[in-house]
């Protein structure tokens, strides 16, 4: 048997797997994901300030407001997120941006005191008061405002059960051509592993509570879904092969053998796919890096499963199919006899 | 095949994939203000990674953008709505302004007038965190006297305003669910305004209609007269009768192609409407009025007489979406009566940065050169087959997401298009590995190529088919983002299938017949037997 189908072992990780899952669903009914990369709550200050806006970039004017203006946050011991914002104008029949006028959005963590909020605008009023004085300074009559907000985000969940629903559906339709084309026991084995590796993926997220944004556990999920079905075809692929040229062969051979020729090749597209994700959220700027990196879970998963989970499953369902498919064909053999019998008889 | 025939089309082949290239990449203007935008550029784009250029000029030369669709154009909008009776810190201390600026102008018989108003404006409104209330009861029976908070020791926000402003917020975040925009979002701002951010669309008037639709909240109703809204009258409910008991609900319909609102009356509010307009001229109109401005005015020419109508009038479809929506929420959500004015309006180029879509492109290029290095480095000159693969795989999905109306360029299309290459990769690479197999047994080349695509055909075209079946299925039930990823990956998932099994070979047959060492082409070596 090989070493990655001990029984020992698989206890051991299906024992892990249920409880990751379980404690990952109580937490979502709980709590739900972390969603704080969509900010639910958040305080922020507005700077709005007239200039030149070039594609989206304030001029040089601005650029000297908005470095006196972090500095002063920084001095006041606030960390932030910064978004700028073209300001524009709403008529009944057109909506478009101003392209004279930005404003800077520094967003902080909810919990921020709402003291220091307004000790902050304050001392950035009073820095552009100061201004005002300065002869020749970029900013002398730009500044139109500096207000600080509380935020706090509606969530708009809809597509959350169908996204759920549609992986599960679309797993099972994928898998139920693979049990025609693999056979049963290899189709029903895929189904756990999909749904194990979509449940795992969802529930990884729930329980370490990395911050997430609201409609991207569902992708990863899907993406472990995905790779997971198309990793247990390519062992399908090889399970098929050996039963073609073995008959015969026991389950617990075809799965020994389908592991030890294709584990390289479901490495090879799990890092694969794992290197594209990677790359992607490396070298893409920060909001993209959040959405993406945790993708990579949804590539990993699919190779612990389909190697040391999908065996296992397969083997002792293929077991009382080829026991099924024995009996059956014992009965025909002396079905058979008997007509031989009385034939000559 | 022949050398000659090969040469040939790999020509044709190569002109047709820099021409795709060409058009794909690269935009150019001629003839003062007219242009080629390149399918990359003019290809819509979420407001997470949003559009590095705009999209398309106007006759001045400016660049603007345009279109009719729902589709996006990269970036978005926020909209700051205020209720009746509550200010932003701007709007209070401009009118404060221009009232002292009155004061300061006004002749000495006026200026206690002007006094007045300067001291009436500054105690009507007393300041909580960033917003200005005014202070009063709140009346429903008088909407010019509507005062929200009380002032004592602290400033007390009545409750029946703190109600109609919770009904008012759930009716504008049904609205933007059921819209159903990517990316979209609603944030209540200081406790009492409202903040909506809505992806650019490339209709900007229907993207201002849109706006002006979800803001406007408040009770139905339907009224009828004259060209003027104001004079008209609404209709007089028999006792324990409502707005119910005429108009069951409001919904969208895309009628005949015609983006329309369609209205289902019951019995009672289609005899209403059928008596109202039974004399009906160019002048007799009948009003769909939500919160205290009609959101629909039909002009009636002749007697409506349906159970339900339709009204299709300039609408574009997300026009047309969002007055049913506003129709059927103030229709069968909470009620309320408040009012809201627009604020201030913020416009992003991109959500996660001016450089995010610029950065995914370089992403997209490291990959695809880290790729392309592997099979030049493995497969010497074959790695021109994988080329030619890769390349008609890439240009045929810009142009498949530029060309299919629901696509865009989002995160998740750039996962789903990368995941599609690496199915590429892998498959090719089973196919070369298998070639190469044969190969050191000592056959020929064509043998072996032959043997190496029957190999792998089924593994191929199962591992393919599961892959879409999955991908299009998942695409058909789910919504948002997940739908498009899904779809993006099934189209990706049959393109690499059939260049793989189909094109691969052809481009494989094509250029091997210049190659001398057929071997060597392809970095493959024979098995040295020793003799024994």
């Amino acid at each position: 048997m090989n070493k990655l189908r001990s029984k020992k072992l698989f206890a051991l990780l299906i024992a892990i797997s249920s409880v990751i899952i379980v404690a990952g669903v109580i937490l979502y009914a709980l709590f739900g994901f972390n969603n704080a990369q969509d900010k639910p709550e958040a305080k922020c200050i507005d700077v709005s300030y007239g200039t030149t806006v070039v594609n989206g970039e304030a001029g040089k004017d601005g650029a000297f407001l908005e470095e006196n203006v972090e500095k002063i946050l920084k001095d006041s011991g606030l960390s932030y997120g910064k978004t700028r914002f073209e300001n524009g104008a709403l008529t009944s029949n057109d909506l478009n941006a101003s392209g004279q006028q930005i404003t800077v959005r520094y967003t902080f963590s909810a919990k921020t005191a709402d003291e220091k909020l307004e000790t902050a605008v304050t001392a950035i009023e009073a820095f552009v008061d100061a201004q005002a004085e300065v002869e020749g300074s970029p900013i002398s009559d730009g500044v139109e405002s500096v207000a600080w907000h509380a935020l706090e985000n509606l969530a708009l969940k809809k597509a959350a059960w169908r996204g759920a629903i549609a992986i599960t559906v679309g797993a099972v339709v994928a898998l139920a051509y693979v049990a025609i084309r693999f056979g049963v026991s290899c189709g029903v084995a895929g189904l756990v592993v999909a749904v194990h590796d979509a449940l795992f993926t969802a529930a990884f997220f729930a329980l370490t509570r990395i911050p997430v944004f609201g409609f991207a556990p569902l992708l990863y999920a899907s993406i472990a879904a995905f790779a997971s079905v198309a990793v247990w075809t390519a062992l399908c692929i090889k399970i098929r092969s050996t039963a073609k040229e073995q008959a015969g062969i026991a389950a617990d051979a075809l799965a020994d053998g389908a592991i030890a020729s294709s584990w390289k090749y479901v490495l090879f597209i799990a890092a694969a796919l794992a290197a594209v994700v990677a790359v992607t959220g490396l070298v893409a700027a920060a909001g993209t890096r959040a959405l993406v990196l945790p993708a990579l879970v949804g590539c990993l998963v699919p190779v612990y499963s389909s190697l040391f989970v999908g065996p296992q499953v397969f083997v002792p369902i293929r077991k009382a199919f080829d026991k099924k498919r024995a009996s059956k064909k014992g009965g025909y053999v002396r079905k058979k006899k008997k007509a031989e019998l009385e034939a000559e008889e | 095949m022949g050398k000659v025939k090969s040469a040939l089309f790999l020509t044709l082949v190569t002109i047709m994939i820099l021409g795709l290239t060409f058009m794909s990449a690269v935009s150019f203007d001629y003839g003062g203000y007219l242009g080629f935008r390149s399918f990359l550029v003019s290809t819509q784009k979420d407001a997470l990674i949003g559009n590095d250029l705009t999209f398309d000029k106007d006759a001045e030369g400016e660049y603007v953008t345009t279109g009719t669709g729902s589709s996006y154009v990269g970036g978005g909008y926020s909209v700051v709505y205020y209720p009746d009776g509550v200010l932003s810190r701007d709007a209070y201390e401009d009118e404060l302004e221009a009232r002292r600026a009155a004061l300061e102008a006004a002749s000495e018989e006026d200026k206690e007038e002007a006094q007045k108003a300067v001291t009436e404006y500054e105690e009507g409104y007393a300041k909580k965190g960033s917003l200005y209330f005014k202070i009063g009861t709140y009346d429903e029976e008088d909407a010019d006297k509507q005062g929200v908070a009380t002032k004592g020791d602290t400033l007390t926000v009545d409750e029946k305003f703190e109600a109609a402003f919770q009904a008012a917020v759930s009716q504008i975040k049904t609205r933007v669910r059921e819209l159903g925009y990517k990316n979209s979002r609603v944030d209540v701002r200081d406790d009492y305004s409202v903040e909506i951010f809505l992806p650019a669309l490339k209709n900007a008037s229907a993207q201002a209609a849109v706006f002006s639709s979800l803001g406007q909240v408040g009770e139905f109703d339907l009224r009828y007269g004259g060209e003027n809204a104001e004079d008209a009258e609404g209709i007089v409910f028999a006792e324990g009768e409502d707005i119910h008991d005429y108009v069951k609900s409001a919904y969208y319909v895309s009628n005949g192609g015609s983006p329309s609102v369609a209205i289902r009356f019951t019995k009672a509010g289609r005899e209403a409407v059928k008596a109202w307009t039974a004399d009906a001229s160019g002048s007799t109109y009948v009003y769909f009025y939500v919160g205290d401005s009609p959101i629909i005015p039909l002009r009636a020419d002749q007697q409506i007489d349906q159970s339900t109508l339709y009204v299709s009038g300039s609408y574009t479809a997300p026009q047309a979406k969002a007055v049913a929506l506003a129709i059927n929420t103030a229709l069968n959500g909470e009620a309320t009566d408040l009012n809201f004015s627009v604020g201030e309006v913020y416009s992003q180029r991109a959500q996660f940065g001016s450089l995010a879509l610029t950065l995914l492109y370089a992403a997209c290029g490291i990959l695809a050169v880290a790729i392309l290095a592997f099979f030049f480095i493995r497969y010497h000159r074959l790695g021109f087959v994988f080329l030619y693969a890769f390349l008609i795989l890439t240009l045929l999905m810009i142009v498949l997401i530029w060309g299919i109306p629901f696509l865009y360029l989002g995160i998740e299309t750039f996962l789903a298009v990368l995941f599609g290459m690496v199915l590429l990769s892998v498959s090719n690479i089973a196919v070369f590995e298998a070639v190469r197999k044969e190969y050191a047994q000592g056959k020929t080349m064509g043998t072996c190529v032959k043997n190496g695509y029957k190999k792998c055909f089924w593994g191929i075209f199962d591992a393919h088919i599961v892959l879409a079946l999955i991908s299009f299925v998942t695409f058909f039930i789910a919504l948002g983002e997940l739908a498009t990823f899904a779809f993006t990956l099934g189209i990706a998932t049959v393109l690499s299938g059939l260049i793989t099994l189909a094109v691969g070979r052809f481009h494989w047959a094509c250029m091997m017949s210049f190659a001398k060492d057929k071997g060597k082409f392809c970095n493959f070596k024979r098995e040295e037997l020793e003799d024994e």
